[in-house]
């Protein structure tokens, strides 16, 4: 107890675990969405290393080419893509939030950005996928 | 009818009683439309009068009874018994420091945050009385209106890790009623909003999580709000390195 | 440092939207279509050596590599706090954006060289 008149406040915020993060279903896919960019970084640093590979020539080109048809990196790479699909799912979905202001200088309502930007971002893929195949 | 009773697990923190976080359990009897508030002063009336919690209009207006129920924050004058199971948690609001029991301590957000976004329309220079009233549109007033309808309930405070993280975040509410005015075509004071918005522990520590918006129980979107106001002052970052001299 | 806040993130963002309309396409070619065979030629040296001459792509390659880089690091600086890592939140990002330079720069590099 405290000397009479004397008030003293508790100062403990409740505790949060260091997994607040599954907590519930949204932040657990918040929490996703923000881990997309680990394996992204990744591919960021395999098209780096490509690039060094490129630099010193055709045949270490083409030996890092080969090594990444071997099942584990075609693994690592479904995984990233995977991650990247995540990416533009929940990047899209944020996009009536604050982008199209930008554009028009309007609120637009959501359903037509949603739209828009999936329907852009399927048809760029197909558009690259195929010309690649094609080749 | 049968009478339904349910268990309210109130988490509490009172140090005359006991030390530390501890649950204390009641029983409570609901009749159909009783909401959480309900229960809580059936406890404190006829069980435990030294239950501690904040409450005052009772409609959703005042902003004071917020909590944390069933782990998700809450309004909780405004929350159905009928959506609940027999068995039900109510803790302090998550983020705050604790006074009492159910009391949370937002004098940082009263005192320092909200004041430090002028949160109130500022003229340059203010129009002659005989000039009448500053006229305004629908259109113009529905730019603004979701973001004015806050009553300072701190549950998307609550809600946000960010916030949690950061104390000195300034965070959602206050963010969201700066863009309030920031829209208001009344209002000249945007540029010393901005130099808040866009300086430290504001706009650039959201990180977009969004659960403001989905905890506000007035329609308020303060994820968006935020996101705009990011957007906007990018613009004018971006116009003073291009165009230095545009700065007034 | 508080000025440059508005730039990161204005990166991020491009690079952030720039990554979810291109990169599942360009990861699905070069990581999964292009080892397997199924784009081979798309993948093959000449082809990219090639592509990489002009000084157009070279430009484009930069612009979507350094924005996409710097997204990934920003956001990556944001985890740390997040995932109640204790670093300091300043240090975290100011480390993920000097990083994301460093790759860019060696990307110039890189490109120049070649
Ligand atoms: S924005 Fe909504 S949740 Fe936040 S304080 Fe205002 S009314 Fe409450
Ligand atoms: S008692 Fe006033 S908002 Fe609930």
């Amino acid at each position: 107890m405290t000397p009479e008149g004397q008030t003293r406040r508790l100062i403990s915020k409740r505790p949060k675990p260091r997994s607040w993060w599954l907590l519930n279903k949204r932040y657990t896919i918040y929490m996703l969405r923000e881990l997309t960019a680990i394996p992204l970084l990744g591919f960021v640093l395999l098209c780096l290393y490509q690039l060094i590979k490129l630099s010193a020539g055709q045949s270490s080109y083409e030996s890092l080419l080969s090594a990444m048809s071997s099942p584990a990196w075609i693994l690592i790479n479904a995984f990233i893509l995977v991650a990247s699909i995540l990416h533009s799912v929940t990047w899209i979905l944020l996009m009536p939030k604050g982008l199209p202001e930008f554009i028009v200088g309007i609120r637009v309502p959501p359903a037509p950005v949603l739209f828009g930007g999936f329907a852009t971002w399927i048809a760029v893929s197909g558009i690259i996928v195929t010309i690649c195949i094609r080749l | 009818m049968l009478e339904r009773r349910i268990k309210v697990n109130v988490e509490r923190q009172n140090f005359e009683l006991q030390e530390g976080i501890y649950t204390q359990s009641y029983e409570v009897p609901v009749m159909d439309g009783m909401m959480v508030l309900d229960a809580l002063n059936y406890i404190r009336d006829e069980i435990d009068s030294t239950l501690a919690f904040r409450w005052s209009c009772r409609m959703g207006i005042c902003g004071s009874c917020g909590m944390t129920v069933d782990e998700q924050p809450r309004l909780t004058c405004q929350d159905n018994l009928n959506e609940y199971s027999d068995e039900i948690s109510v803790a302090p609001l998550n983020n705050f420091p604790v006074i009492r029991d159910l009391v949370v301590d937002i004098d940082d957000f009263m005192q320092k945050k909200l004041p430090s976004v002028s949160p109130w329309l500022i003229r340059k220079e203010e129009a002659p009385l005989d000039e009448g009233e500053y006229l305004q549109s629908p259109a113009e007033m529905a730019k603004y209106a979701d973001n004015s309808a806050c009553i300072n309930c701190m549950l998307c405070y609550s809600a946000c890790p960010v916030y949690d993280m950061e104390p000195n975040f300034v965070g959602p509410a206050a963010m969201a009623l700066a863009q309030r005015y920031n829209l208001d075509s009344r209002d000249q004071g945007s540029g010393a909003r901005y130099s808040v918005l866009s300086g430290p522990d504001a706009l650039w520590d959201c990180t977009f999580v969004g659960e403001c918006s989905v905890a506000c129980p007035k329609g308020v979107n303060p994820a968006e709000a935020i996101q705009r106001a990011k957007v906007e002052a990018a613009q004018r970052w971006a116009k003073s390195i291009i165009m230095p001299w545009s700065q007034k | 440092m508080h000025k440059l806040e508005p730039m990161w993130w204005g990166l991020f963002s491009v690079g952030g939207t720039i990554a979810a309309f291109l990169l599942p396409a360009m990861i699905l070619v070069v990581g999964i279509l292009g080892p397997m065979g199924i784009a081979s030629e798309a993948t093959s040296f000449v082809r990219i050596d090639s592509a990489l001459d002009g000084l157009i792509s070279k430009i484009g390659f930069v612009v979507v590599f350094s924005t996409i880089t710097m997204h990934c690091m920003h956001r990556i600086g944001a985890l740390v706090p997040d995932l109640k890592i204790p670093v300091s939140k300043k240090l975290a990002s100011a480390i993920g954006h000097l990083g994301a330079l460093i790759m860019t720069a060696a990307v110039l590099v890189l490109l120049l060289d070649s």
